[in-house]
C-alpha cells in the first residue's frame, strides 16, 4: 500500500488531446451538443484549478481522477460526459470535498502491489 | 416449513414466456445451476473499448469468475453478463486495461500503437469505416469493436467459464438518453463460432454517437454491407423518430432474440424536441407500442457510489428528473404513483431492472476495496432471472421479457425470492403474469425469500443512517426491515391521439412531484419481524415468508413488491410511509464510527454518508407485478403481448424445423 498517486502520462493518449479534426464523411454533431474543444477548455481550466493545491491533497487527487474520466468520455466521443465529470473536478477542488485527518492516508494500491 | 428449491424452480420456471429458439441458443452445464430458482446477472458495465477503466476481458473475469483475481479483488460470481458498451467510437485498445486502473502490466494503449499485432490472439490491421481521428485520437468505430474485438473476447470466456456471456451495447439513442440492447442473434460463443454481426449492424444504423457513414465494406470497390443507414436524424424529436425505427427494426427482425431497456431515464432531464435528453412518459409509450415483445421495461441507475455531500449517487445531478436518485434508483420507479406505476397503470408489459453500469471505481484502482463510483458487476447489484433448466442467452431474454425477474442490491435479498398470486385451487401466478380472478374473491399472496449472511461490503462497521434511530446494523451483514406491497389500479392503455399520452415533465425536484398513477399505493407493509422464519443453514442465511389477502373487485390492478434495510420515517433517508428520500439528503448524516474510510466526502471536516457507504447503507430490492383482472375482462396488455411473443416463438419454431427439412434435402 501506499499514499494516492496516479500518472498523468498516458492522458495525451487516450483522449487525443488537442485532436479536433472532423472525420471526413461522418455526420456532424447536432449544434448544440458539447465539443471536444468545449470538453478540452473544460478539463484545463479545472486542471489549472487542482493544480492550486498542494500536490499530497486529497481533493486534488480525486479531482485529477475525475478529470482523467473526464478525457476517457472525450476519447469516447461523449463530451457531455466529459463536461460533467470536469465540473465535478471544479467542485471537488473549490469545496475541499475530501480532506484527511492527522495521520490518515488513503490507501490504494499501486500497480506494483 | 417450506417448498424445497426444486418446487420453486417448477414455479419459476412455469412463467417463463415463450421459450424459444433452443436450438440456437447456448446452454449452461446443468453443474452450473446450483439449484437456485432464480440465475443473477449484469447488462450495463464497461470496458477501454468505451469509457470504461480496464479491458473488455478483466470485466467478464471479475463479473464472472470465482475467487480472487489472480493480480488481486474479488471475483462475483455471476451467473449470467451481458457485456454492454457505449456506441459510438473509442480510441484506446480494449484488450488493455488504462493506467488509471492500477493492474500489474497494464498501461493505456491507443489503436494507433497496436494496429497490426496479434494481441490476445486477435490481430486489428486497420481501422475501418470513415476515417476518425489521426494518430493517438484515432478510433475505432464501435461495429467493429463489437464484431473484431469484444465478440471474440467472449468467445475465448466462454470457453474458460461456463456462463452465459452475452454481447450488448449501450445504445446511445437518437433524441435520448441510453439504453441498453441486446441482440443474440448469431451469437454461439460456447460453440467457439458465430458472431455480433446483428449487434454490431444495430450500433451502425441507430447509435447517434455512431457517425459513420461507410461501415463494413464487401468487396475491393467498397460496396457497403450496411447500406441505406440515415445519419442526419439523430437530435430531438427527428431523432425519437430514428430511436423508434431503430426498436421496429428489431421488433421486426429478432422479436424474440432482443431487448431494448432504456436506462439512468431520468439523469438528463425531460425530453427536449431540439437536443439529446432524456424521456418523458409518451416515449416509453411509443417504444413499447412500437417493439412490444423487444421493448418492454426500464433501467433503474448503476453507479451506486458516486453520491457526494451534495448527492450524485446514480451520476445523477440536481438538474435530473427527480433532483437525484431515491434509495438509489431514480424516481420514475421509486415514486409510488410515478411514471413506471403511471405504466403499469395500462396494463403495459414494461418491467424494471437494474445493473451496475460498471465504469470504474473513481479514486480506487480496479482491485481496491473501496469504490467512489462504480461496483463491479454482481458486486453490489444483482439482476435474477429465471433459472430455466439448461440455461442459455435465449432463457436470459424470454426471462426479462416475461417480468419473472427483480433487482437487488446489497445481496439484502438472495436468488430465491417467491412472490406469487392465486384464489382458488393450487394455480399460482408470479411476476409478469395475469391471475384471471372473480369479484370479491379472495386474493392470496405470498412472498417467500432469503436474507443471506454476508454482502460484499468490505465494512463491518455499523451502519451509519440508523444508527441515529439506536439500530446497529453491520454493512456487510444484510438486514430486511420490510416489504412494501404497492398495488394500483389500472384502466386500460392510453392511445397515442389521447390528449393524456403525452404529460408535461420536469426537471429537478419538480419531476418528482408527477402523478401519473394516483390510484397507486403502498397497500401492505411487511415488516421483516411479522414474517414466518426459517434457517437456511449457516451459510446461506435467514428464509423469510408472509402471506397475505386481497378482496377482488371489479376493476383490474396490480401488486408490485419492494424491500429495504431502512426503518419507515428514518430521519434523512425514509419518510413516515416508508419511501425513500432524495439521497442527497443522506450526506447530512455523519459516518463517526473509528473505521468510516479516508475516502468519505467530509464537511467541515466530518465525514458524511457517501460514496460506497452510502450505497450499501441504504438498501433496496425490487421485485415486477403481478397482474390482477377481473374475469370477463378484456385482456391486459400484458397478456396479449404475451400471447405475441408465443406466436412468434411458435412461428420462428415451424420455420426452424422448415429450414432443417431443407437442408436435409441438399
Amino acid at each position: 500500500m501506499h499514499l494516492f498517486r496516479i500518472t498523468f502520462c498516458a492522458l495525451g493518449l487516450f483522449a487525443g488531446i488537442g485532436w479536433a479534426m472532423a472525420a471526413p464523411g461522418a455526420a456532424v454533431p447536432a449544434a448544440d451538443e458539447p465539443t471536444r474543444d468545449e470538453c478540452n477548455a473544460a478539463v484545463a481550466e479545472a486542471r489549472a484549478l487542482a493544480e492550486g493545491l498542494p500536490p499530497d491533497h486529497l481533493s486534488r487527487y480525486f479531482a485529477e481522477r475525475h478529470l482523467h474520466q473526464a478525457m476517457a468520455e472525450a476519447g469516447n466521443g461523449e463530451f457531455d460526459e466529459c463536461l460533467e465529470m470536469a465540473a465535478r473536478a471544479s467542485v471537488e477542488v473549490r469545496e475541499r470535498r475530501h480532506e484527511l485527518r492527522p495521520g490518515e492516508r488513503l490507501k490504494v494500491l499501486g500497480v506494483d502491489e | 416449513m417450506f417448498p424445497s428449491s426444486k418446487t420453486i424452480l417448477l414455479t419459476a420456471a412455469s412463467a417463463s414466456l415463450a421459450l424459444t429458439q433452443g436450438a440456437a441458443a447456448e446452454g449452461l452445464g446443468h453443474n452450473e445451476r446450483r439449484g437456485n430458482p432464480y440465475v443473477a446477472g449484469d447488462m450495463h458495465n464497461h470496458n477501454t473499448c468505451t469509457d470504461g477503466s480496464v479491458a473488455a476481458g478483466y470485466t467478464i473475469d471479475r463479473a464472472v469468475g470465482r475467487g480472487t483475481a489472480s493480480a488481486g479483488g474479488n471475483n462475483f460470481d455471476l451467473d449470467w453478463f451481458t457485456l454492454g458498451n457505449h456506441g459510438g467510437s473509442g480510441n484506446r485498445d480494449c484488450r488493455f486495461s488504462d493506467t488509471s486502473a492500477n493492474l500489474p502490466g497494464q498501461t493505456t494503449t491507443t489503436w494507433s500503437q497496436t494496429l497490426g499485432q496479434t494481441i490476445d490472439g486477435i490481430t486489428i490491421s486497420s481501422l475501418k469505416g470513415t476515417p476518425n481521428g489521426t494518430g493517438t485520437g484515432a478510433q475505432m468505430w464501435r461495429w467493429q469493436s463489437i464484431r473484431e474485438i469484444e465478440y471474440p473476447t467472449i468467445v475465448d470466456r466462454s470457453a474458460k467459464y461456463d456462463k452465459v456471456l452475452i454481447e450488448g451495447l449501450e445504445w446511445i439513442a437518437p433524441g435520448h438518453e441510453h439504453v441498453d440492447v441486446a441482440v443474440i442473434t448469431g451469437q454461439h460463443p460456447r460453440k467457439s463460432n458465430g458472431n455480433a454481426d446483428k449487434m454490431a449492424e444495430f450500433e451502425y444504423r441507430f447509435d447517434r454517437a455512431d457517425t459513420d457513414a461507410i461501415g463494413p465494406v464487401i468487396d475491393a470497390g467498397g460496396n457497403q454491407l450496411w447500406p441505406g443507414k440515415d445519419n442526419v436524424n439523430n437530435t430531438g424529436t427527428a431523432g425519437h423518430q430514428k430511436a423508434l425505427t431503430g426498436v421496429k427494426w428489431l421488433q421486426a427482425n429478432y422479436p424474440l432474440q432482443s431487448y431494448i431497456i432504456p436506462t439512468h431515464t431520468e439523469r438528463q432531464g425531460p425530453f427536449s424536441a431540439t437536443a439529446n435528453k432524456g424521456y418523458n412518459i409518451e416515449h416509453f409509450r411509443d417504444f413499447n407500442n412500437a417493439g412490444p415483445t423487444v421493448a418492454f421495461g426500464i433501467e433503474s441507475p448503476g453507479h451506486f457510489a458516486e453520491g457526494g455531500a451534495s448527492g450524485g449517487s446514480g451520476s445523477y445531478t440536481t438538474n435530473a428528473v427527480g433532483g437525484g436518485t431515491y434509495g438509489m434508483s431514480g424516481v420514475y420507479t421509486a415514486k409510488v404513483g410515478g411514471l413506471w406505476d403511471g405504466l403499469l397503470g395500462e396494463g403495459r408489459n414494461f418491467f424494471m431492472y437494474v445493473s451496475s453500469d460498471w465504469h470504474s471505481r473513481g479514486a480506487g484502482g480496479a482491485r481496491d476495496s473501496f469504490t467512489t463510483a462504480d461496483f463491479i458487476p454482481g458486486e453490489y447489484t444483482k439482476l435474477y432471472v429465471p433459472n430455466a433448466g439448461r440455461f442459455s442467452s435465449q432463457h436470459v431474454i424470454d426471462g426479462m421479457r416475461s417480468g419473472n425477474s427483480y433487482s437487488v442490491n446489497a445481496d439484502l435479498i438472495g436468488p430465491d425470492m417467491v412472490f406469487r398470486a392465486k384464489t382458488r385451487g393450487d394455480e399460482w401466478k408470479t411476476m409478469g403474469e395475469t391471475l384471471v380472478v372473480r369479484p370479491g374473491e379472495k386474493i392470496t399472496v405470498e412472498m417467500e425469500l432469503t436474507v443471506p449472511n454476508e454482502n460484499n461490503s468490505p465494512y463491518s462497521f455499523d451502519n451509519p443512517l440508523l444508527v441515529p434511530i439506536g439500530i446497529k446494523q453491520p454493512l456487510n451483514k444484510p438486514s430486511l426491515d420490510h416489504v412494501d406491497l404497492i398495488t394500483g389500479q389500472i384502466t386500460g392503455v392510453v392511445a397515442p391521439d389521447a390528449p393524456n399520452y403525452a404529460v408535461a415533465n420536469a426537471a429537478g425536484t419538480a419531476g418528482a412531484a408527477i402523478v401519473y398513477n394516483p390510484s397507486a399505493t403502498i397497500a401492505r407493509q411487511i415488516s421483516a419481524e411479522q414474517m414466518q422464519r426459517g434457517h437456511r443453514g449457516d451459510r446461506d442465511g435467514v428464509r423469510l415468508k408472509f402471506t397475505t389477502t386481497f378482496v377482488a373487485g371489479t376493476k383490474p390492478f396490480y401488486i408490485r413488491a419492494r424491500g429495504t434495510n431502512i426503518p419507515n420515517g428514518t430521519p434523512n433517508v425514509s419518510d413516515t410511509a416508508g419511501n425513500p428520500l432524495l439521497d442527497a439528503n443522506n450526506a447530512q448524516v455523519s459516518c463517526t464510527d473509528p473505521a468510516c474510510p479516508t475516502h468519505l466526502e467530509t464537511v467541515n471536516g466530518v465525514k458524511k454518508v457517501t460514496h460506497d457507504v452510502q450505497a450499501y447503507s441504504n438498501a433496496w430490492f425490487y421485485a415486477n407485478p403481478i397482474f390482477i383482472r377481473p374475469e370477463h375482462s378484456p385482456k391486459l396488455l400484458v397478456e396479449t403481448n404475451g400471447e405475441l411473443a408465443r406466436r412468434l416463438g411458435q412461428r420462428a419454431d415451424n420455420d426452424h424445423d422448415h429450414d432443417d427439412h431443407h437442408h436435409d434435402h441438399h
